[in-house]
């Protein structure tokens, strides 16, 4: 089996580093802007992330999960991480100057068919969750918005939030790792 | 509420929190007891899920990751390399980036990729050879430019911080507009062996840890030098500017000592 690109990066080759930028720049740029904002900090974040990516490059298991879900992960933990700080001290942002230019690339493609089937086991997960979860953990997970927000959006209890999140996120675990491991929350047995 | 979940009800709920909002100190704490009795969950179980949902709903709406960005993680793959792999393979780094692009050049023109190719080629440069400084004379016109163009200039002396260091002088000029300044030292001892000074920019507002400024050499019996500063990531309004001296390409964390700081009163 072909090394994957983070293997090759853990296994020193100084060309793999390179390649992460165009295969899963768009990927963590796109995270970026949800979860950062479209402000400098969001530039600041991306950076921080693929150096972080290229440091963890020797954790990546492939029996664990793809590639791709991989570097996402490690993307929000510290795009996360970054949100926290910077809501933590007032920060009046500076727009992102739109005159960049976009740079299609192969690597980027071939990225993408590892991906689309990544991201179809999960979205057919998530169809198996009940609307109201799916609902939660779309503002949740992929909009970046705080629990409390989510609460006070949808005018339910706090705790009604977090207890969707929890059990919606396991689902959604079991699902995609049928036959592996799979963690049991007493709450989602019937 | 925590009052109402059991235990295993709230590891996975500290690990959903993780995996959503990020946990504060006390829960991280927590997070590690609570991680003892459970050996057998993994800490990034949750994490990963949110991950794969996130791939699954973001689907083909991808952003493009912009051409100034890409060129500064290029920029960044060029350092990571050098420090982890030695100087002589930093330019491996990127060099398949440039080779790759020949769709980027059609798209962008050939003035626009030209410019994009030197922007990479000098961030390469400039972290392979650590930034080269420059003899006064030859760099006095883009210094002078720069003070008479800065109206936003700060400035300050450059203060030995260590015995050896004694002799330095020489200040710092910074503009948080154009987020770049010079660094004009005198009296900067020659780096020798497999060592080079770096630049350390302590912006208070920005984070807690100094933001790397990059490295230089300092070669022997020179004048007075004037370095030129345009760090990798952004800083506001940086207060304190420090030189250490660390192993050839630099380091991501300095054990010290600080040689000389300059210090700017806002």
């Amino acid at each position: 089996m072909q090394p994957t690109l983070l293997q090759r990066v853990a296994a020193g080759e100084p060309a793999a580093v390179g390649e992460c930028i165009d295969r899963y720049g768009g990927l963590i740029w796109s995270l970026a802007r949800k979860l950062v904002g479209a402000n400098a900090d969001a530039e600041d974040a991306v950076q921080e992330v693929f150096i972080d990516l290229w440091r963890s490059a020797d954790r990546f298991d492939p029996n664990v999960a793809s590639e791709p879900t991989f570097v996402a992960m490690i993307a929000r933990r510290r795009l996360i991480d970054s949100k926290r700080r910077r809501t933590r001290r007032p920060d009046q942002g500076q727009s992102i100057p739109v005159e960049d230019v976009d740079v299609p690339s192969g690597e980027q493609e071939s990225g993408a068919a590892e991906r689309a089937e990544e991201a179809s086991r999960a979205a057919a997960a998530i169809r198996e969750l009940r609307p109201e979860q799916q609902e939660i953990l779309r503002l949740s997970v992929y909009e970046g918005w705080s629990h409390q927000r989510i609460a006070d959006h949808l005018q339910v209890p706090l705790g009604t939030v977090k207890t969707h999140v929890r059990r919606g996120l396991i689902r959604v675990r079991e699902l995609i790792q049928r036959g592996s491991t799979v963690i049991v929350d007493p709450q989602v047995i019937p | 509420m925590n009052a109402f979940l059991t235990t295993d009800e709230r590891l996975m709920q500290l690990l959903a929190d993780k995996a959503t909002e990020g946990l504060s100190g006390s829960q991280h704490d927590e997070l590690d007891q609570a991680m003892i009795a459970h050996p057998r969950i993994a800490r990034d179980e949750l994490e990963l899920a949110a991950a794969a949902v996130t791939l699954a709903m973001m689907g083909d709406n991808e952003e493009k990751l912009p051409q100034r960005m890409r060129t500064k993680l290029c920029s960044d793959a060029s350092h990571f390399v050098a420090e982890r792999w030695g100087t002589a393979n930093a330019g491996t780094a990127t060099v398949n980036l440039v080779n790759e692009s020949k769709t980027a050049a059609r798209r962008i023109g050939r003035t626009g990729w030209l410019a994009a190719a030197a922007s990479i080629l000098l961030a390469v440069v400039g972290w392979w050879r650590g930034m080269a400084p420059t003899r006064v004379e030859s760099i006095d016109v883009q210094y002078q430019q720069f003070v008479q163009r800065a109206t936003d200039m700060v400035q300050a002396p450059w203060l030995p911080k260590v015995d050896d260091y004694r002799g330095v002088s020489g200040k710092v000029v910074w503009s948080d507009a154009e987020q770049a300044g010079y660094m004009v030292l005198s009296g900067l001892p020659a780096n020798t062996g497999r060592r080079q000074y770096q630049l350390w920019i302590v912006d208070p507002q920005r984070d807690a840890h100094p933001v790397d400024g990059g490295v230089f050499d300092v070669p022997a019996s020179t004048g007075p030098i004037t370095i030129p500063m345009q760090p990798r990531l952004r800083v506001r309004h940086p207060t304190v500017f420090a030189i250490t001296l660390e192993k050839e390409g630099g380091v991501v964390v300095s054990g010290g000592p600080l040689l000389v700081v300059a210090s700017i009163d806002r």
